[in-house]
């Protein structure tokens, strides 16, 4: 009976443990498993299975191999898109008696081969023709503020592209939150990510285009309507030091009253939606069809 | 006997004389003895270095001042009545009030170090350079914050971050530098809090390349860009080339690095 009682409180202590655990992630899976599949042979292929809308890049390390030579450089360092990729398979050396390996791996949200378009002109998040002024943020990664007093309740998305799942976290700290933000994922591999609303209005996967509505934002307990908007990427000049692995952007925004420049605060500016901005990152096809769609409408 | 007691208080004198030169406050036993001497070795570095850059009176040793704090609520309570206002996130500031350094004592070693290094060139800066622009004054205490102290020198170590922030920058044309070296200290903060340290990598770096590069006329840029408000005018009568010229020669030294 004692030994039972034992049993039941280890068991109980487990799960209170592994509840703790699961919670001081925020309760998120990982975007990136690995599992590993065995041949005839005893040949073993690592393979990533990436469960997000956007690329990861994977670090996959053996700290013990023995009797095992690997098909291509480890630490294995690869990007990876959504689905199932193959990392490394681990080749069998046929003479060794007690073959055995140790593996872990680290993955972080975004390409490796990041190549911000630094050209890029930004939608402003408030429908075209209101007006808003933006605060920057004091958290080290560039953030605007942009105030939605006299922009009603829609934030509108800046620039288009593929809605992260932000239920999933990455190996560095970019998402261990537990508040939720929608997270877009760029042609040029970059993020931008807005927070502070308080309705989404497009899920994980969706691709969202420039200008379309995203969420809904309400007044703060002070009456305060406010979206916070930042642009970042994975930065491999970052991966060998400690801290954050993303860098952030200042992005250039379009506005009728000041042009195209970098926002800054005390200054109101007006948002304007154009046909340039649209169709910035399209391609020819996607550019030829846009065309035809708004003749179309004209018409 | 009398020879023996006359060495000893000699031997006295000159303790009190090296221990007693430089207006160090603090409680109780805060210092170690390395703590001490790395820190005079340091503050003479420095006191050289500002001393090269007056030209009307010599700052003494007796000048300088530094109040270490162990208890870190009476430290930011001294801080609030110097400052009105306390920031949470510092160990250390410059109390234009009493016109000393004051730091409270971290219990790690190196930080604490180089935050004492770091405000004591505020303190040479804001108390005896009180006009030089703010990209200067931060470059010089980034860069005096990062000094390693041997038995035969002190020499400064290059902060790698810092460079690393500034490659980014350039990388990113992210980089206005005649529109930088202008800024006021309220944007220079606002920036620099904004967006990863901005201010005082860019000013860290600019000080660093004048130092390695152009050192002996570093006393020279600052003083006369304590009285002339626009630094790149400073650059164009100073530098060789003219301010274009140093841009050029700046960004091409960080890309070395």
């Amino acid at each position: 009976m004692q030994y039972f009682k034992q049993n039941i409180l280890t068991c109980i202590f487990a799960v209170i443990f592994s509840m703790q655990f699961c919670f001081s992630q925020g309760g998120k899976s990982p975007a990136i498993t690995i599992s590993s599949d065995r041949d005839r042979d005893g040949n073993i292929t690592f393979v990533s299975n990436n469960d997000d809308y956007c690329d990861y890049y994977v670090i996959l390390d053996f700290p013990e191999l023995r009797g095992y030579t690997a098909r291509g450089a480890y630490p294995c360092k690869k990007n990876v898109r959504t689905g199932r990729e193959n990392l490394l398979t681990l080749k069998k050396i046929s003479d060794t008696s007690s073959p055995g390996y140790r593996w872990s791996y680290t993955f972080y949200r975004g390409s490796i081969n990041a190549k911000p378009n630094l050209d890029y002109i930004y939608a402003m998040p408030v429908k075209s023709g209101d007006s808003t002024r933006v605060n920057f943020g004091r958290s080290g990664e560039f953030k605007l503020y942009f105030n939605y007093r006299h922009a009603g309740d829609t934030v509108y998305a800046c620039r288009a592209g593929k809605v992260c799942n932000n239920d999933l976290r990455d190996g560095s700290s970019k998402t261990y939150t537990s508040r939720e933000k929608i997270v877009i994922y760029h042609k040029d591999k970059t993020f931008s990510e807005y927070d502070r609303y308080t309705t989404p209005l497009v899920h994980a996967g969706d691709n969202v285009k420039v200008g379309q509505p995203i969420a809904i934002v309400q007044p703060d307990e002070n009456g305060k309507k406010f979206v916070s908007f930042a642009v970042y990427y994975l930065d491999k000049d970052k991966m060998l030091a400690d801290g954050r692995k993303h860098t952030s952007l200042i992005p250039i925004f379009h506005t009728v009253n000041n042009g195209d420049c970098k926002l800054d605060e005390k200054i109101t500016y007006v948002a304007e939606l154009t046909g340039e901005l649209v169709t910035q990152d399209m391609n020819k096809k996607e550019k030829e069809k846009y065309e035809k769609k708004l003749l179309k409408q004209n018409k | 006997m009398k020879r023996l007691l006359l060495v000893t208080l000699l031997f006295c004198l000159n303790c009190l004389f090296v221990w007693g030169q430089y207006n160090i406050k603090y409680e109780d036993e805060v210092l170690s003895s390395k703590e001490r001497a790395n820190l005079e070795k340091v503050i003479d570095f420095q006191l050289k270095f500002y001393n090269n850059a007056r030209l009307d009176s010599l700052i003494k040793a007796s000048d300088v001042k530094l109040y270490i704090y162990t208890d870190y609520s009476a430290f930011l309570l001294h801080q609030k009545e110097q400052m009105k206002t306390t920031l949470h996130r510092s160990m250390g500031f410059y109390s234009s009030k009493n016109k000393e350094a004051v730091v409270c004592k971290d219990k790690n070693e190196t930080r604490f170090m180089k935050t004492c290094y770091h405000e004591l060139s505020h303190f040479f800066t804001n108390t005896y350079f009180s006009k030089i622009p703010i990209w200067l004054n931060e470059g010089l205490s980034e860069y005096f914050s990062e000094m390693k102290v041997t038995a035969k020198e002190v020499k400064h170590i290059k902060k790698d971050r810092n460079i690393a922030r500034v490659k980014t920058m350039i990388k990113n044309r992210d980089i206005d530098l005649k529109n930088f070296i202008n800024w006021d200290r309220q944007r220079f903060y606002k920036m620099s809090f904004a967006h990863d340290g901005y201010g005082y990598a860019l000013g860290y770096s600019i000080v660093l390349f004048l130092m390695e590069q152009h050192k002996d006329m570093v006393p020279d840029y600052m003083g006369k860009m304590a009285s002339e408000k626009d630094s790149a005018i400073t650059f164009d009568q100073l530098y060789g080339g003219g301010f274009g010229q140093f841009e050029k020669d700046f960004l091409s030294y960080i890309s070395k690095q």
